[in-house]
């Protein structure tokens, strides 16, 4: 119990918790199988999804990073698992439909290659002697033997490397023992060897499968100096060069003191954190690019509108659009239209001309969108398409953030999330606020 | 002219027997009504009762099959294990406009129509609270190794969820229970699934079954309960969000809750 308490509080900081972009039935001859979508099996009072038994194998790390609780000289209660318990832990949990699986991640025990290999001989032992068949998520410790890795990778669904901070500058400063380069190498490794499993798999139907749901990373936001167009950036070079299927930011949370960490007064910066997964999903399925919605001299995303609103007002000349012509594309850049209700705009079309009405009846939210749109030709209101006006309203439909709650106001956490005042320039924030 | 209202059982292949008697009878008409349960009566209608003959709804199903295709049958499927009480009327027009030829393309894309918008809304619907099901629902290990879980969904989800959990399960016995339907999907290793009904007598008795705890099984729920404490960041505490994505309806036989 103990034991469970201290490993699995060692690993909440870690965001990745998503059981998505494996399908597999069981053979019938053990336990488990795996969803597409992912399951969420429960939340945690912070309102994130608990969908794995998230947990470190041992907490023992020779390592001394400034922003994490194991570091080697904090002075916390330390354990470690036994694989066989580990996996014990996991079937158990997941007989009850507790969890989709299992999320190994591991401090670093004498070295990278070991600590790499207590990791295998665990899955090895939940997929072969378990007959385990749901979803595991492993963390590949950068640095290992790249041969152990890769055979990790035939047993697993989804591995992730940590990027920890958006730049080698911050890395160096606050990872001392980290390095860019041996992060990005077993990156590079397992993308390879999915590309290379890909074909395989095109030629023989029942090869093994390499790390079938793909790659992950994350990294942790407001701990160093780096902008939003800086991170972005950083995370859109990972979906193009390094093929991942998800970058995770996570707000940074000050659980050491320490004199090179910023001290955040208004906790975690989570609405940065928000606005970065609101551009971060732009990016990877509304067919935006990173400098589309930042620039150099708008490093930062509008505290007061979403990134896809933010960018609309700035390019009012591309609207109105006309739903009952424009290409997917379009709609998808439309303010409050998202790939669900573009999806059923171009279904519906093809039946019949759409006015306003239908719109409302296939589910498309027009609160936003209005601004934005015509249907054969006409809006809904006579507006002008003016950039004053449009922000105003936009202001009026109150976004739902989510953490509105819990007696924080809006003001508040905007306030203490801007990177600027983070850096200590109360003063023009202050500004851009009032 | 006079209404016609067909009235039938409250079941899949009640909804299903009548549309096959609407056709038969040669009732087909934009007046016809299909109804569920009691006949509330009107003046001015002819009522017809309609019996629930197996068969004949599986000639509607196969109709729809053929005609529509897997995924229209599917939403029929979920917005009739809805307890709308418009389900049976949604489902019949919606199929009746398919037949008639009045929708160009795939039926359920025919979303201007009142109709067919209602049976996909009602589908949307089951297919969330089945999905919900899917995720929150636990089992607990009782005396023989047998795994029970307990649910009371708005919606008949059971035969739609069985289907998951015996792919994923395929060596354990477990048993979810509709306490609300005084439904049970049961699952033995190796075998098929089924669903039993069981008569009010039995509640007692099933009670009795959901209540007891295998040796190991009080230790993996404190180990869970603790697991789920511990994960939440408390710098980032946020019961509404918590709320919103995880209803405190369901809470009442989530182990970690209680
Ligand atoms: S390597 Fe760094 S981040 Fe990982 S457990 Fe050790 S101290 Fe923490």
């Amino acid at each position: 119990m103990e034991k469970l308490e201290i490993l699995s509080d060692a690993a909440k900081y870690d965001v990745a918790c998503t059981s998505s972009g494996s399908e597999r039935k069981n053979d019938g001859t053990g336990i488990g199988n795996a969803v597409k979508a992912g399951i969420c099996h429960s939340f945690s009072s912070d309102g994130r999804c608990i969908s794995l038994l998230k947990i470190l194998f041992t907490n023992e790390c020779i390592y001394d990073c400034k922003y994490c609780i194991n570091r080697r000289s904090n002075d916390v209660p330390r354990a470690s698992f036994t694989p066989d318990e580990l996996c014990r832990l996991t079937i158990e949990f997941y007989r009850r439909n507790y969890i989709e699986g299992l999320f190994l991640s591991s401090g670093i025990l004498y070295n990278p290659t070991f600590t790499m290999g207590l990791i295998y001989q665990t899955v090895y032992k939940l997929r072969n002697e378990y007959r385990f068949q749901g979803y595991i998520h492993v963390k590949a410790i950068p640095g290992a033997d790249p041969e152990l890795i890769q055979m990790v990778g035939f047993l697993v669904d989804r591995m992730s490397i940590n990027l920890e901070l958006p730049t080698a500058e911050g890395l160096s400063r606050l990872a001392p023992n980290k390095h860019r380069k041996t992060i990005l190498a077993p990156m590079r490794l397992i993308q390879n060897g999915i590309v290379s499993n890909r074909e395989e798999l095109a030629l023989y139907r029942n090869a093994p499968e390499f790390v079938p749901a793909g790659q992950s990373t994350q990294m942790i936001i407001g701990a160093t100096p780096e902008n939003d167009y800086q991170i972005l950036t950083v995370a859109e070079k990972l979906y193009q060069k390094f093929d991942l299927k998800r970058v995770f930011y996570s707000a940074f949370v000050r659980v050491n003191e320490d004199r090179e960490l910023p001290a955040l007064p208004g906790g975690p910066p989570l609405l940065r954190e928000h606005r970065l997964y609101q551009a971060d999903w732009l990016l990877r399925f509304y067919g935006f690019e990173a400098k589309e919605l930042l620039s150099e001299d708008r490093p930062d995303f509008n505290i007061l509108l979403d990134p896809k609103a933010d960018w609309a007002l700035r390019h009012l000349e591309e609207f109105p659009v006309e739903i009952n012509r424009a290409p997917y594309e379009k709609l998808l850049r439309v303010p409050g239209i998202g790939v669900k209700s573009a999806r059923r705009i171009v279904q519906a079309r093809r039946s019949s001309q759409l006015e306003f009405q239908h719109l409302k009846k296939i589910g498309v939210v027009l609160r936003r969108a209005v601004y934005f749109i015509t249907c054969n030709g006409r809006m809904m209101y006579s507006v002008k398409i003016e950039e004053d006006f449009i922000t105003r309203q936009l202001l009026d439909c109150k976004e739902r953030l989510p953490f509105d709650a819990d007696g924080a106001t809006y003001r508040q956490l905007s306030l203490f999330d801007d990177r600027r005042f983070v850096m200590g320039q109360d003063q023009l924030i202050r500004q851009v606020i009032s | 002219m006079i209404q016609s209202i067909l009235v039938c059982q409250n079941s899949m292949e009640g909804v299903l027997t009548a549309i096959y008697r609407v056709y038969e009878w040669k009732l087909n008409g934009p007046d016809t009504m299909i109804q569920i349960g009691e006949a509330d009566l009107r003046l001015f209608a002819n009522y017809y009762e309609v019996e629930t003959v197996p068969p004949l709804a599986e000639k509607v199903a196969s109709t729809v099959l053929k005609r529509f295709g897997e995924d229209t049958w599917e939403f029929i499927c979920y917005a009739l294990a809805s307890e709308d009480p418009g389900k049976g009327q949604a489902v019949y027009r919606t199929i009746a406009e398919g037949l008639a030829g009045a929708i160009r393309g795939p039926l359920m894309h025919g979303l201007a129509n009142d109709d067919i918008r209602k049976v996909f809304e009602l589908s949307r619907h089951v297919h969330n609270e089945a999905h919900r099901m899917i995720e929150f629902l636990r089992f607990r290990e009782v005396e023989g190794n047998i795994l029970m879980a307990r649910i009371e969904p708005d919606a008949d989800v059971t035969a739609l969820i069985m289907p998951h959990f015996a792919d994923r399960f395929p060596l354990e016995n477990f048993v979810i229970v509709d306490t609300r339907r005084r439904l049970a999907g049961i699952h033995s290793a190796r075998k098929p699934w089924f669903v039993a009904r069981y008569e009010k007598e039995k509640d007692a008795q099933v009670e009795g079954i959901l209540g007891q705890y295998s040796e190991n099984e009080q230790e993996m729920e404190e180990l869970f309960k603790h697991f789920c404490k511990t994960l939440g960041v408390k710098e980032r505490r946020n019961i509404k969000l918590q709320q919103q994505f995880l209803p405190l309806k369901y809470r009442p036989f989530m182990t970690e809750f209680t």
